[in-house]
């Protein structure tokens, strides 16, 4: 059958099902009649209402036989009497195209969107899709159909999928459905099994691939979200592995990323044994890729070919017929996938390899995730440290400013007392004065209570002062009459200047010695007169408190001393 | 302008500080003996007859260990100003007393290192006015070798 119109690939999943119900609801109400009125009404109904069209018409004749047929549904008497009369005018216009190979095509459609204009139908503004279709002479017809209840034009697909009904149910090379009126049923109906059943084939073969869409979603899905969750590169490289090798029936697997930044290499292997193969140097990984390979800026992947590979890994050879891919991350990542020993002796198809690069970009993008949020969370911690930082510094300075204003008072206090104390040496202060005096009287005091030979600071003699006067005119009596010795208490070298004449030295440094020699014969009731005192020294009084102690009864003391004496006309030598 | 040399020569500080050490031994070796003979020392200031028969132990008690402290002081060289103003002050009283001796023509001892001086002249009374221009000396022109001052320079820095 030359199908010229028909696409030879597989129509959309889509528009399979669709027509694939349509063949089915057709099947149904077309088999209900035997008259060929009918079943083109009941054809023409059903198109409508798949398609949501809100009128048409179908127009169909058989040339040897010279029947036609005409049906409309939603168009008025008078435009369909219009189009009656314009459209066969120009059938002229739509015979098939000059054949290319030999014979003219059995089949052949012509189609117009804007039916009225191209045609100059008048009034007939409700029809805007118009087919014609034919087979040279025998069978012909005109489809007509109005705007669609849902707005808008008709799709490719709605016209493919009309072609596909008009060719199967209104055109028939051997029975045209129209001229087929009085052939067996039982041959239609077994026609129309033939091609459920190839439909169904189809059908099923469009299951499988859904089937097989649905399970790479549904691994691409895993896969993601499996990659999300992870954390660390090493891990997610491995499960990664795991994954792929068990989607697409692997028996070997290997995976290699090396991070430039960090220079960390991963690396994990499945399938090899323990040892597994050498992991690629760091060098020899950036080396599979040419750098104008490389976008730079965003993540790619490279298929390699197992001669590239085999250059630098100790891979085994069964290995090196799998598939390679290189990967790279512009934040300097490098990497190598390589799967090898399908368990099932299928090759991967294009669709697979495409899906397998799919999950390669998403390991890259989840690589990429966890290197920005391995730097955002570097970045924070840094941040955080130096907010601490910043904040211990702040505290260390408010510190340091109340210590330093602390020590600047202590600073001026200390200052002022310092300009005090140098004023003090520079000029005479009575403070210091007086600790001098104060320290010499202590000391002085002290020292002399400590040492033997110190004196009394004061004399009992002078708050006592027992000892009786004497005038010195009644001393010059006394003197005169012989009756009492005359006693000079200074020390010697006044006595030697100036004394009484016969009186005798009795200093008090020499008291004990002077007494036993020259007074101690007297009697006790002798009348003893003692002189000798002036501003600076008592002598007078204490020599007459010794005398007293002595046992002397009658000691006087003359009063007025020498100066007295001398006034009252007394000798005096020398 | 600068004044001349020998104004120079005569203030300059070095003069005072020999000033200082030489009044200073020599208030401190007077000092010595007098404390160790108070009652000698007691005549002696009696013999002068300007201090009441009541003061004379007593200042004769005090004023060696005021001789002595301020010897000290001068020689070390704290609190010079003031030292050397008592010092100045004492010899002035020292110098009252021989010139009222002199003029009441008691021929006492000078008592001013030992109580066996030759006795007071006028030759006294020069000596004492020769140290107390010393002292004037020293309180006008010292300021060297001062223990107070040694901590100066870190003081004037406490002091910007």
């Amino acid at each position: 059958m030359g199908l010229s119109n028909i696409p030879g690939e597989a129509p959309g999943q889509e528009t399979a099902d669709r027509f694939f119900h349509l063949l089915t609801d057709l099947s149904r109400e077309v088999g209900k009649f035997r008259e060929t009125a009918q079943k083109l009404d009941a054809f023409l109904l059903v198109v409508l209402g798949s398609l949501g069209a809100s009128c048409g018409f179908l127009w169909a004749w058989e040339s040897p036989a010279n029947r036609e047929q005409w049906i409309d549904r939603g168009i008025p008497p008078s435009e369909a009497e219009n189009w009656k009369t314009y459209l066969p005018l120009f059938i002229g216009d739509l015979q098939p195209p000059p054949p290319q190979s030999g014979s003219p095509p059995l089949f052949f459609v012509r189609m117009t969107d804007t039916p009225s204009r191209t045609w100059a139908v008048p009034q007939a503004d409700r029809i805007s899709l118009v087919l014609y279709w034919g087979s040279g002479q025998q069978f012909q017809g005109f489809l007509g159909l109005g705007k669609m209840l849902r707005g808008g034009d008709y799709t490719a697909e709605d016209k493919e999928l009309l072609l596909g009904l008009i060719y199967n149910f209104l055109f028939r090379e051997e029975e045209p459905a129209v001229g087929s009126a009085e052939k067996s049923p039982r041959q239609d109906l077994d026609k129309a099994r033939e091609e459920i059943r190839q439909l169904h084939r189809q059908m099923e073969k469009l299951d499988s691939d859904q089937q097989r869409r649905i399970f790479y979603l549904k691994t691409l899905y895993d896969i993601s979200s499996e990659l999300a969750a992870q954390r660390d590169p090493a891990k997610m490289l491995e499960e990664f592995l795991l994954m792929v090798m068990g989607t697409f029936g692997f028996e070997q697997g290997f995976v290699q990323a090396f991070d430039r930044a960090s220079n960390r290499t991963w690396a994990s292997h499945r399938g090899f044994g323990p040892r597994g193969p050498e992991p690629f140097s760091p060098e020899d990984l950036m080396g599979l890729a040419r750098p104008e390979d490389l976008p730079g800026d965003i993540p790619s992947i490279k298929a390699l070919l197992p001669s590239e590979v085999d250059r630098m890994a100790g891979f085994p050879s069964p290995f090196l017929k799998g598939l390679f891919y290189y990967f790279f991350l512009p934040e300097g990542v490098h990497g190598i996938l390589g799967l090898g020993g399908k368990i099932t002796s299928r090759e991967i198809n294009r669709a697979e390899q495409e899906l397998l690069q799919t999950l390669l970009s998403h390991l890259l993008a989840s690589l990429s995730k966890i290197n920005y949020s391995e730097k955002v969370l570097r970045l924070n911690r840094n941040l955080e440290e130096k907010n601490t930082r910043l904040e211990q510094t702040l505290t260390e300075l408010g510190s340091s400013r109340s210590r330093i204003e602390i020590l600047e008072k202590a600073k001026a206090q200390i200052r002022s007392v310092i300009r005090r104390e140098l004023e003090r040496t520079r000029h005479v202060s009575l403070a210091d004065v007086l600790f001098i005096l104060v320290l010499g009287t202590l000391l002085g005091l002290i020292y002399n209570l400590a040492n033997p030979g110190g004196i009394p600071v004061f004399s009992r003699a002078w708050i006592q002062d027992p000892v009786p006067r004497i005038a010195p005119a009644q001393a010059k009596v006394r003197y005169e009459a012989g009756t009492a010795r005359f006693i000079d208490a200074r020390p010697e070298h006044l006595y030697r200047q100036q004394r009484l004449p016969g009186a005798v030295n009795l200093p008090l440094t020499l008291f004990d010695f002077v007494y036993l020699m020259k007074l101690s014969q007297l009697p006790p009731d002798q009348e003893l007169v003692v002189y000798g005192r002036n501003f600076s020294r008592r002598y007078d009084l204490e020599v007459g408190l010794k005398l007293k102690s002595k046992g002397h009864t009658r000691v006087a003391i003359l009063t007025g001393d020498l100066t007295e004496w001398r006034r009252s006309g007394l000798p005096l030598e020398p | 302008m600068k004044s001349p040399i020998w104004i120079r020569l005569l203030t300059h500080p070095l003069v005072a500080l020999a000033f200082r050490l030489y009044l200073g031994g020599l208030f401190v070796y007077a000092s010595l003996y007098k404390i160790n003979y108070t009652a000698e020392f007691a005549e002696t200031i009696a013999s002068y007859q300007l201090v009441p028969y009541w003061g004379v132990n007593l200042v004769a008690v005090i004023l060696p260990w005021i001789e002595l402290i301020s010897g000290i002081l001068l020689i070390i060289g704290i609190r010079t100003r003031t030292v050397s103003a008592v010092i100045g002050f004492l010899l002035i009283l020292f110098t009252l007393g021989i010139i009222y001796n002199l003029a009441l023509g008691s021929e006492i001892s000078c008592g001013c290192f030992q109580s066996l001086d030759d006795p007071i002249s006028g030759w006294t009374v020069f000596r004492d006015l020769v140290w107390l221009a010393m002292a004037v000396h020293v309180f006008f022109f010292d300021r060297s070798f001062h223990l107070e001052r040694r901590y100066i320079p870190s003081i004037q820095e406490i002091k910007e």
